[in-house]
């Protein structure tokens, strides 16, 4: 009798597994396709232009105490209405007057981090590639999710 | 009997066509794009390399409504301020179709780039409709680095830029005078590769110093512009 039941969980567990591989196949391609199609992917880590994100808490504890520079590419309005204090203005609209600002308060050796409206904005890293072909500064970050999460960090 | 199948008098063959439509139908709900209720875009992406020397491209996507009922969109948001999108009007009749335009003002953006408008409707607040414009920006010179520093006390080194013209253009370069004293600049053309050096030298780093240096770049047929090259002491 256990011979028996042997003989037949074999062929049971193998189609069970053949059916698992259809459907974890079935998942991952489309899965795959749209990771590779979609419109607003985001970033894998390390990529794009090797710009580092940094978070709001180690933005702010820096080895040494240095200060950052904070950068705000979010729109005139939205700057206008309320910024990190001491950000400058550097959105990509209006590049060369930002950019004028940052090197005018900019000194050696000091981060420069670039933040927009949240996690799901682009125009951080943007600003920050940016100004880091243009400029060619070592210390350039993106703000971890963004003015967001300054915000939630100062409740 | 299958272990992940409901058990039923099928025979193998009808169990197997049941299994491979249902994998076929998981895969045509994965593939089939989320379709609004009513509004029915034309296309949802566009790609377009812009002309050399043009400082913004427009985009007009149409829609109608497919649907019903009014349709009422919400709201209409760029990736970013230098995208700006405008709407005729808001609420559209059954039947009754419109464009959005939208302008995109490169502001010395180049490359591959892409935006994105997130279009929002009544009939499914929920899941805004996102438009993708992606450009080639076809680059006229570059300037790199465009900060040139030394430290305070550092040797007095005297350091360079690169300014690169696009190949397909014939362009004038000049060097207009620091806005500051004490900096010396001169610019080189480099022979036989369509480019120039721009070397700094401030006359001492013995104090902080800001200054600007400025090049006029006047491409044939193009409208002249001034590229600043920022120099510090620090």
């Amino acid at each position: 009798m256990s011979s028996s039941v042997r003989c037949g969980s074999g062929p049971l567990l193998r189609r069970a597994a053949v059916q698992a591989a259809v459907l974890l196949l079935a998942a991952v391609v489309p899965a795959l396709l749209t990771g590779w199609l979609h419109p607003r992917r985001p970033p894998l880590p390390g990529a794009a232009g090797s710009i580092r994100e940094i978070t709001v808490a180690d933005a702010q504890a820096l080895p040494g105490g240095r200060p950052v520079i904070w950068a705000d590419a979010r729109d005139n309005q939205a700057f206008a209405r309320q910024h990190i204090p001491g950000a400058v203005h550097l959105s990509e609209a209006e590049w060369e007057q930002g950019l004028a600002g940052l090197v005018a308060v900019w000194r050696p050796g000091t981060p420069v981090v670039v933040y927009c409206a949240s996690h799901s904005c682009d125009t951080s890293r943007a600003v920050a590639s940016r100004l880091k072909r243009e400029l060619a500064l070592p210390d350039v970050f993106v703000l971890k999710g963004g003015w967001e999460e300054w915000l939630r960090r100062q409740k | 009997m299958s272990p992940l199948l409901p058990s039923s008098s099928r025979s193998g063959g009808g169990r197997r066509l049941a299994w491979i439509g249902l994998v076929t139908g998981c895969w045509l709900a994965c593939l089939t794009p989320p379709v609004s209720a009513a509004l029915s875009w034309d296309t949802v992406a566009i790609d377009r390399t812009a002309e050399l020397g043009a400082s913004s491209e427009e985009f007009a996507f149409h829609f109608r409504n497919t649907g019903s009922a009014p349709l009422t969109i919400t709201s209409v948001q760029t990736s970013c301020g230098c995208t700006s999108a405008a709407l005729a009007k808001q609420v559209y009749a059954p039947g009754e179709g419109g464009e959005l335009k939208v302008t995109y003002r490169f502001g010395g953006q180049v490359g591959a780039q892409e935006k994105v408008v997130s279009v929002t409707t009544n009939d499914s607040p929920d899941h805004p409709t996102l438009l993708v414009l992606r450009v080639k920006i076809p680059e006229i010179f570059s300037v790199s680095p465009r900060l040139l520093w030394w430290s305070v006390g550092e040797v007095r080194a005297e350091k360079q830029a690169a300014i690169a013209i696009n190949p397909a253009l014939q362009a004038a370069v000049t060097l207009l005078p620091p806005d500051e004293p004490g900096i010396d600049a001169r610019l080189v053309a480099r022979p036989g590769e369509h480019g120039y050096v721009l070397f700094i030298q401030p006359a001492s780093t013995k104090e902080t110093r800001r200054a600007r240096v400025d090049l006029r770049i006047e491409p044939a047929g193009l409208p002249a512009q001034i590229i600043t090259v920022y120099v510090l002491v620090r």
